[in-house]
């Protein structure tokens, strides 16, 4: 059969930039000292813990190696890479105060227009710093708190805060968490109180406009008893000719019967290094719902972590990742299962073409304690071309003899009878192969509300000869 | 003296925190004599020869094996169905290289037994030429104060097949490596390994198929029972290399675990390089299904006696492959004494 075209993530929408003059900004020096993190620390009014950890992080970033399992990360050189970069303006909470350049920026990605729609609570990072956060009224008086660390911190939440910060994810759990441990800034903040039901989703968009830059945003939601929130992540950048290091922490806390789904489309440019760290410890009878979309990066490592504690807890994971030209994707999902009668599902979809390599990776454990549990994992790659790469590397250690672990994983092309049965039902080649791509990418799209779905629809934008998507 | 060698580690790496990516192993190498293994050939489908030098695929086992072997191999030929015993009085270490010659189709028994509370080694290539058709049957009944090292290795050449079946209930610690490199269009592997494993025994398991030619096929099954505090670690490979268009491959498992303290891995690995290939695996672990004991106890039996009438059945369908009614006679009692 004929070679049917079916084309890269188009990133055109993303890749704008605007300079970013040095009278309206500054700029940390490239590199990791104990200086420029003392300089952050002082620029941001850090109170004393938070500038001891940041140290104390630092010590530990010098001192633990790279990890030795995953995608080379050779070519980010970290002493090009500027760890702190904000526009002079402050944090607003009206869109016509924001910098003109950056509301153009935001305006582009259709955020202020998506937060009119369909959002309880905006906050909109562009470089190192929260541009501007805003959440409606009728939602802020059922008690619901979101905003950035820094302001949580100070405005009453230093010690929700400092119980929670960077204790799900140590600075000891890998080089990376440890670097974002020292040069942490921005973020979000998010406490929804007990038997609170946030009707319509919050959302934080992140983007990194400088080159040669990282952003290192810390997320902190806590969704306290009984409490029901849906958080939307999004993140972007122009691209660049230089590496640029994404290394953000995100800790999600579900207490009892809570329930949290944190959904994220990932478009970084092709020139970002994106070594994510996400986890969530989910109490008894909690339920963790994970959504994800990878489509950007050069070299992505990201693997959204669950701790199944409570008795009953349940996680879902769906993602989905499209490796094109020059990327190395390794993603997928880890889970602990500590508590019993657990529960885990997890569906992973990854599409490879043009080069790109996808790596599926996951580790399920299932504690001794966590009797009773069950585990589904399915994995399916479809191979675009034979240049590509698709690759599973699925890991299951199961100490509970009485769990109930099923794995299921496929690597393939579009099948040659799928096309012709619908070749057969009057279908065309081309119009058939499209079909059955995005049938591919359905199941994680349908978890999406509807305009996040036709957003990751535009992100695929599989377009097929004479069909555009 | 003592050295530490890295044993079965995987080819492509998971999570470093699980520790599932390898193992080392301490040996005493001093105590290893290849007089300390006895080969025993029964019937005349096998026999020894020297002129056959063919570059082998390297060990699943990991490069520190070679350390453990020495240069020269025992090179054999087959010719037709032959049953062999690996008996070791020792700490011991046995290299083969065994060619399946063009066209012939055997079925070679192998039974490894014996003692080796430092290191049995049993390191054992297979070269199957075109058309050649081998089954092979390994079983391992070794005392259970034995580390034993199994490292295969396999070269199938053009519309050749290969099936491995094998059992191993015996030693306290086993590492099995096998790596089956499909050289030849159209070459087949059939892979079906079972094992029954108590008290505190330790399985670790390294299976790579490398699917290099066109429509070769692979079919990788392992299946066991843990008791006690046994504890297994199976990591596959299914390895589509670019330009094995029309390959296939599966990998599959099932576990059942019987009981609190054990301790089950897994990492079955699909690596693809190749558009046009299909390539699966499916696992389940867990204990047996509720359903089907119940069924059975409707019928009369009680709960213990239905679970072992459910394990009985699995190890059936590999001794009743064996032509040799003594063997099924010492498997079944074997089996059978783990089960009481």
């Amino acid at each position: 059969m004929a070679n049917v075209n079916i084309k890269d993530v188009d990133f055109k929408r993303y890749d704008f930039r605007f300079d970013e003059s040095s009278d309206d900004y500054i700029r940390e020096e490239d590199g990791f000292t104990k200086e420029i993190i003392k300089r952050i620390s002082e620029e941001k009014g850090d109170p004393e813990w938070v500038r001891e950890l940041r140290l104390k992080c630092l010590d530990i970033y010098n001192n633990m190696d790279m990890p030795c399992w995953g995608p080379s990360i050779e070519e980010l050189d970290m002493n090009r890479i500027a760890s702190y970069v904000r526009h002079k303006t402050d944090m607003k909470n009206n869109w016509e105060d924001v910098p003109e350049d950056i509301k153009e920026t935001f305006e582009k990605l259709g955020i202020p227009q998506a937060e009119r729609l369909s959002l309880a609570g905006v906050g909109a990072q562009y470089d190192s710093e929260i541009v501007y956060h805003n959440l409606k009224e009728e939602v802020a008086k059922k008690g619901v708190v979101y905003t950035d660390i820094e302001t949580a911190i100070k405005t009453g939440y230093e010690d929700m805060v400092k119980e929670y910060f960077m204790k799900l994810i140590p600075p000891t759990d890998h080089k990376y968490a440890a670097l974002h441990g020292a040069v942490w800034s921005g973020g979000s903040f998010v406490y929804v109180p007990k038997g609170v039901k946030v009707d319509v989703p919050l959302q934080s968009y992140f983007r990194l406009n400088a080159a040669g830059a990282g952003q290192f945003e810390h997320t902190i939601i806590i969704v306290d008893e009984g409490a029901d929130v849906h958080f939307i992540e999004g993140c972007s950048a122009p691209k660049y000719n230089v590496a640029n290091l994404h290394a953000g922490c995100v800790e999600l806390y579900v207490k009892k019967n809570a329930r949290l789904r944190y959904s994220t489309i990932e478009n970084w440019s092709k020139n970002m290094f994106n070594l994510n760290t996400k986890r969530a410890l989910i109490e008894e009878g909690g339920k963790m719902e994970w959504v994800s979309g990878s489509f950007g990066s050069r070299v992505s490592y990201l693997y959204p972590m669950t701790i199944l504690k409570g008795d009953n807890s349940k996680m879902t994971y769906t993602g989905i990742t499209f490796s094109g030209e020059g990327q190395n994707l390794d993603t997928g999902c880890k889970v602990v299962h500590v508590g019993r009668n657990t529960s885990s599902v997890i569906t992973a979809k990854s599409i490879s073409k043009s080069g790109g390599i996808g790596m599926f990776r996951s580790s399920v454990v299932i504690e001794k304690a966590a009797t009773n549990s069950k585990c589904s994992v399915s994995c399916d790659s479809l191979m675009l071309d034979s240049i590509s790469r698709a690759d599973t590397v699925p890991a299951m250690d199961i100490k509970a003899y009485d769990a109930d672990v099923g794995h299921e994983a496929k690597i393939g092309r579009i099948s040659d009878e799928a096309v012709f049965y619908l070749m057969s039902r009057g279908m065309s080649e081309e119009d058939a192969k499209a079909l059955i791509v995005s049938g591919f990418a359905d199941s994680v799209s349908k978890e999406l509300p509807l305009e996040y779905a036709v957003e990751m629809n535009n992100l695929i934008k599989i377009e097929m000869s004479g069909h555009k998507a | 003296m003592t050295e530490k060698y890295m044993i079965n580690t995987s080819p492509v790496l998971t999570f470093a925190k699980l520790g599932m990516n390898g193992d080392t192993v301490r040996i005493n190498t001093s105590k290893i004599r290849k007089e300390n293994v006895e080969q025993y050939i029964f019937g005349n489908g096998i026999i020894a020869n020297n002129d056959y030098e063919e570059l082998l695929p390297v060990s699943a086992s990991g490069e520190d094996i070679n350390k453990l072997l020495s240069p020269d191999s025992r090179l054999m030929t087959v010719k037709g169905d032959a049953e062999v015993t690996l008996s070791f009085t020792g700490s011991g270490v046995v290299q083969r290289v065994i060619r399946v010659a063009r066209g012939v189709e055997a079925t070679l028994v192998e039974v490894v037994r014996g003692s080796a509370t430092d290191a049995a080694i049993n390191s054992t290539s297979y070269i199957l030429e075109e058309n050649a058709r081998l089954k092979l049957i390994r079983i391992q009944l070794l005392e259970k104060d034995t580390l034993y090292i199994d490292d295969l290795r396999a070269k199938l050449l053009a519309d050749s097949y290969l099936e491995v079946v094998r059992l191993d209930m015996g030693s306290k610690m086993s590492y099995i490596a096998s790596n089956v490199s499909l050289d030849g269009k159209n070459a087949e592997y059939l892979a079906h390994g079972d094992y029954l494993l108590n008290g505190s025994q330790r399985l670790d398991i390294n299976m790579i198929a490398d699917h290099i030619a066109p429509n070769t096929k692979s079919d990788m099954r392992c299946d066991g029972v843990l008791l006690d505090s046994a504890s297994k670690i199976f990591r596959g490979v299914l390895d589509f290399k670019s330009g094995c268009k029309g390959a296939k491959g599966a990998e599959n498992e099932e576990v059942i675990l019987l009981s609190p303290d054990v301790d089950n891995q897994s990492v079955p690995i699909i690596l693809c390089g190749e558009e046009d290939v299909e390539g699966n695996h499916g696992a389940s672990v867990g204990k047996i299904s509720d359903e089907i004991i119940y069924y059975l106890m409707t019928r009369g039996f009680d709960e213990d006696s239905a679970i072992r009438l459910i394990i009985r059945s699995k190890f059936n369908t590999l001794t009743e492959q064996l032509a040799n009614k003594e063997l099924r006679r010492v498997i079944n009692k074997l089996v059978d004494g783990v089960l009481s």
